[in-house]
């Protein structure tokens, strides 16, 4: 057999035509992918990215509603500048930090607790799971107009049952005494959010390989031993996600102190989206309201950024 | 193949995008119409005006009578008359909460999708008329339909113009718990409101009843609509907000007097502690207070909570003669405003001139309680005269005054108030804590 005769079927396409069809093929893969996303994409752009630009853009602007004026005036940073300058904002931004990491805290500490508790085989799981889960299930208005007659001083049932109990002997005023109303609110956030950390880190524990707790087991570990050196280390991950994302809805939330307490008494409970609604809503200066978002947004960006990368960053190395 | 899937998909994606965004009714009807309007402008609109009455019209009523349980029938019966009086008029009932009233409505004019006719109250309407959003009634009301009109708070603004047109009085008056007043050995409510140190001292008897008692009701959370039921004290201790020239003068010695007033009456149990809008009636209608000022709808909602007639165990009466002398009377006049944004301004003022038809606003007094506007309803309607309300007012020569926070950022003010007497209730001192308000309302000016 001549060898020079015998060709080899790849060897016989051009080396263009491959880069070519391989080309097309990937390209067309590409579109493909890109016509599947466009939807949603639009979708988000259109709902998110628009406001938010929008909002960047009336940060620079003059503009109060109830004063209205055929252009508004360019003012740069100035509503930066008095964002800045203004107490209230500095004042509600640390309450906001107190609320924010004292209610993921706590719920993080309750959540994982249950988590724990229904790992493990339990008489009637499925239904104690369940009724954990209702107060996340049921909507934050409804939660704050029954946590309003909760803690209502004449009526309220926390008063009733703390008194029984003998733990109070008068009639709290919950969402008046500046002292309370920040304890109030958070009780009522944790309350409702303790579920989902609950929920979440079930799932986590659940990807446990039983293989670890066996061998720490061999290795003369204890119940201690298994959750600080088995456990919380192949969770961390989950956990990371999990507070981050509480941590980014406690800085959102809005109804649930809005509703029972308007950010009162005085400003005890005046968190950032309190002041911020109060900006747009009672003052009507949705220029400040702007700039006010704007950095908030910011700030939420540079801190999911640096928190993922301290608290989830070693679990990927 | 997937290369062709794919191109067609995106096509499709396309297509289905602009022809979303494009997407009008008739565009053709709409161009030959402005063709025509430049050509013979003239005829045109004698056409228009010839056949406008069996063109299909939609206006949208924003109010918060078709949330609340009491009023929602009824606000859809008047709805029903206005269609049937005029068939090719649909009116869409835009039912916003009431706590929810002000930020949904400034939000939907500043998007341009005001609604044509607006149900408001007093302090509502400054916000709105400040953003531009109402139009000017007087042009569709003769001079004899104004003067019909009592008056009461009216919605006249700077520029003369009237923005906003009673629809009611809603009055305000004091209602009292009789039982709790015997129980507690108070004198006659007529003694009550001649003397103030009678009306102060039975608030003491009645909250020395027991811990849960307090001697008047009243809304104490930081709801800026509740300051509308607080701040007539100031009036007492002749504390203003601003003086005539428009400075800031809450911190003024009469001021801290009437601080020092609410603090004496907080620590003793003279008016309520905690208690927010969705409480007061309760605790009022389930015997925990001697006093509560309410709105004529007070005896229906009180015997409706208490599952007792309201006039078997409570009365109403006229405020008390306060420390200076003065007797008030609040008002929380009800209104009706058209948006300036409307597009069939003539059949929004005709289904405002409709709700002020003796017809609606007898139906409205009779379902609710809120008196009629109209003089020469009263006139002809002599069954009015009897209401218990009406005959407090009449009889009490009241000094009529308007909620001085009536400016169009009304809210942020009431709200700095508000903080700065809870920070009074709390200790905090008077003096301090009112120059700090000061500043704080000077920020937001009148």
């Amino acid at each position: 057999m001549n060898k020079t005769e015998v060709k080899s079927p790849l060897a016989a396409q051009p080396a263009p035509q491959r880069r070519s069809a391989r080309w097309s093929h990937s390209t067309g893969e590409k579109v493909l992918a890109v016509a599947l996303l466009l939807p949603a994409a639009s979708v988000i752009l259109l709902v998110v990215g628009y406001p938010i630009v929008y909002s960047i853009y009336l940060s620079s602007f003059e503009k109060i509603l109830t004063q209205p004026k055929p252009t508004p005036p360019f003012v740069g940073l100035q509503n930066y500048i008095n964002v800045i300058k203004d107490p209230l904002v500095l004042e509600s931004t640390l309450l906001s930090f107190r609320y924010v990491f004292i209610s993921t805290a706590v719920s993080f500490l309750i959540g994982f607790a249950l988590a724990l508790l229904l790992n493990r085989p339990l008489k009637g799981r499925a239904l104690i799971r369940s009724l954990f889960l209702i107060t996340w299930l049921i909507p934050s208005t409804v939660t704050a107009t029954v946590s309003r007659l909760l803690f209502s001083p004449q009526f309220g049932g926390i008063n009733l049952v703390l008194n029984q109990l003998g733990i109070i002997n008068r009639m709290l005023d919950w969402y008046t005494s500046p002292d309370l109303a920040l304890p109030a609110v958070m009780a009522v956030n944790i309350w409702r959010s303790f579920p989902y950390m609950m929920v979440m880190l079930l799932a986590g524990l659940q990807t446990v390989p039983d293989e670890l707790y066996d061998a720490a087991k061999v290795d003369g570990a204890g119940w201690l031993g298994r959750l600080r050196y088995v456990t919380l280390p192949s969770m961390r991950g989950i956990i990371a996600i999990v507070t981050l994302v509480s941590i980014i809805w406690n800085f959102q939330q809005f109804t649930t102190i809005y509703i029972p307490t308007k950010g009162g008494p005085s400003t005890a409970t005046t968190t950032l989206a309190v002041n911020l609604y109060k900006t747009a809503f009672y003052a009507f200066d949705h220029g400040k309201a702007a700039a006010m978002g704007t950095l908030w947004l910011v700030f939420l960006l540079v801190f999911s950024a640096l928190y993922l990368r301290a608290v989830g960053g070693r679990n990927r190395t | 193949m997937k290369k062709a899937f794919a191109s067609a998909l995106v096509v499709i994606m396309l297509a289905t995008l602009l022809a979303a965004c494009g997407a009008t009714a008739e565009p053709e009807t709409i161009i030959q119409t402005v063709e025509v309007e430049k050509e013979v402008e003239k005829i045109v609109t004698v056409e228009v005006e010839k056949e406008a009455p069996e063109e299909p019209i939609v206006i949208r009523f924003a109010n918060w009578g078709g949330t609340e349980e009491f009023t929602a029938a009824l606000f859809q019966e008047f709805i029903d008359g206005f269609e049937a009086q005029n068939p090719n008029v649909t009116v869409e009932s835009v039912a916003i909460p009431y706590p929810d009233y002000i930020p949904q409505l400034t939000t939907q004019i500043a998007a341009g999708q005001a609604p044509d006719v607006m149900q408001s109250y007093v302090l509502y309407s400054p916000p709105i008329q400040g953003m531009g959003g109402l139009g000017a009634l007087d042009d569709y009301f003769t001079q004899e339909e104004l003067d019909d009109i009592m008056e009461w708070q009216s919605g006249i603004y700077p520029d003369g113009k009237l923005y906003a047109i009673s629809w009611s009085p809603g009055v305000a008056v004091m209602h009292y718990n009789k039982e709790v007043l015997d129980e507690a050995g108070c004198a006659p409510v007529t003694e009550l409101s001649e003397d103030w140190a009678l009306f102060e001292e039975c608030m003491g008897k009645v909250a020395g009843l027991g811990e849960d008692m307090y001697g008047q009701i009243i809304m104490g959370d930081k709801d800026p609509t509740n300051y509308f039921w607080d701040f007539w004290f100031q009036y007492g201790w002749d504390c203003q907000i601003w003086d005539e020239e428009g400075n800031v003068v809450i911190n003024s010695p009469e001021c801290v007097d009437w601080g020092e007033w609410m603090k004496k009456a907080y620590d003793n149990r003279w008016i309520s502690q905690g208690v927010g809008g969705s409480e007061v009636r309760n605790t009022f209608a389930n015997g925990h207070g001697g006093f509560f000022l309410d709105g004529p709808w007070g005896p229906g909602v009180a015997t409706v909570l208490s599952g007792r007639d309201f006039w078997e165990w409570g009365g109403v009466m006229a405020w008390p003669v306060f420390p200076n002398g003065k007797r008030l009377n609040p008002t929380s006049t009800h209104q009706l405003m058209m948006a300036s944004q409307s597009e069939h301004p003539e059949v929004a003022a005709a289904f405002i001139k409709y709700l002020l038809s003796p017809e609606v606003q007898l139906a409205y007094y009779e379902g609710t309680g809120m008196m009629p506007i109209s003089r020469s309803i009263w006139a002809t309607h002599d069954t009015l005269q009897g209401d218990a309300q009406q005959q407090v007012l009449t009889s009490s020569s009241a000094e009529f005054v308007k909620n001085p926070a009536m400016g169009a950022r009304w809210m942020m003010t009431s709200d700095f108030i508000m903080g700065g007497l809870q920070e009074i209730w709390d200790g905090a001192d008077i003096q301090e804590t009112l120059d700090r308000v000061a500043a704080n309302v000077e920020t937001v000016g009148q």
